[in-house]
């Protein structure tokens, strides 16, 4: 005899077959995601000049020309030339330019110096070559650039030299030093 | 006879039974049929590293391309649109081939301020086909055409349009970017 299926078979199929059929209520038709727009928004830098260079009050001896030589780290050095005795820091005396720089914190900077510039007498209007221009940073020992500290903060220091010919004429001589100072 | 037929009948029932709580109590199977839609977020949008001076805006295309106004660009993490992918998943593993229609929302607040940075986002691209310009709030039609498999995506680029006024200082600018979605049809091709 063969077996039979139960009566309640028709039960159970139409169980099995409502177990299956797709439910509306599990499906997730909608959906959220969050992202952003995000940059960096960075103060630009200022530069302002604390101390110029100078090479202080010299004369040359007679027959021959010389030069004076100011460092960024503030050492001089005076080759043929003869440097006034000056009480204090005062324009008399060499020393280095000081630029102080401020800005975003932690963002390093560049400096832009020229090979050289030309000085004029005030009265004369002689020229006297300025060369040998280089920089240092306080927070950093790189050549051409700094770094700013955590204030946004930095000075940098500009040295150079100045070639005094045979036969200069007495004057006071000023140059313009272009400085150029931009983020990385 | 009677007895043995009787016998029969409660193994069949028996074994419908099992069968029924096995397939009922497996999850797999139990949720075969929720379709579920998600939207993942894959890249955000960057406008990048820039120096302003008082007021300037950066644009970034849904391709990518930048244009810069009174800004400065500098080193820092590139400019990129910003990238979402729509997944649906039909929930089994039914591979008849079907349409899918999802309506997507692109919404942001208007302007953010930070500290000293005034920040507001405008001019929304997408990489969308018809919707290369659109603006927040705009319902776009996104469809994952030919889906064949159980889980299929589309993906898409968002750029947009930064306009910032310094007041003071910098600062790092963050605008929230919410992309809603909903699945509208899915029909049988």
């Amino acid at each position: 005899m063969k077996a039979s299926l139960p009566e309640r078979l028709d039960v159970l199929i139409l169980a099995l077959t409502i177990g299956l059929w797709p439910d509306p209520s599990k499906a997730q038709d909608i959906a959220k995601s969050q992202g952003q727009a995000e940059t960096r928004v960075v103060a630009p830098l200022s530069t302002a000049l604390r101390e110029a260079l100078s090479f202080g009050s010299i004369s040359v001896g007679a027959g021959n020309g010389g030069s004076a030589s100011v460092s960024w780290d503030g050492t001089t050095r005076f080759l043929g030339v003869s440097q006034a005795h000056c009480s204090g820091r005062s324009d008399c005396s060499a020393h280095r330019a000081v630029f102080e720089v401020t800005g975003e914190s932690e963002r390093t900077y560049s400096v832009s110096l020229p090979r050289s510039v030309v000085a004029r007498g005030e009265r004369t209007g002689s020229a006297l070559a300025v060369d040998s221009l280089e920089m240092r940073s306080l927070n950093t020992s790189a050549r051409s650039g700094g770094r700013l500290d955590k204030a946004g903060k930095d000075l940098f220091f500009v040295g150079g030299s100045v070639n005094v010919p045979f036969g200069t004429a007495t004057d006071i001589y000023r140059a313009e030093l272009p400085v150029t100072v931009f983020y990385n | 006879m009677l007895f043995r037929q009787n016998t029969q009948s409660k193994l069949w029932v028996s074994l419908l039974a099992i069968t029924l709580s096995l397939i009922l109590s497996c999850p797999a199977l139990a949720q075969r049929n929720s379709s579920k839609l998600t939207v993942v977020k894959n890249k955000e949008l960057n406008f990048g590293t820039f120096m302003v001076f008082g007021s300037g805006s950066r644009r970034v295309s849904a391709a990518g391309a930048v244009v810069d106004q009174a800004v400065v660009d500098l080193e820092g993490s590139p400019a990129s649109p910003g990238q979402f992918t729509v997944v649906y998943d039909r929930g089994n593993a039914a591979y008849r081939p079907v349409d899918v229609t999802v309506e997507i929302v692109i919404s942001a607040p208007a302007q953010v301020r930070e500290r000293g940075v005034d920040a507001r986002i405008s001019s929304l691209s997408t990489n969308l086909e018809d919707h290369g310009q659109v603006v927040f709030g705009q319902a776009i039609t996104l469809q994952i055409r030919n889906c064949r498999s159980r889980r299929c995506t589309r993906s898409f680029n968002v750029g947009a349009q930064l306009n910032v006024s310094r007041h003071f200082g910098g600062n790092d600018v963050v605008i929230p970017i919410d992309v809603d979605a909903r699945l509208v049809a899915v029909d049988a091709r």
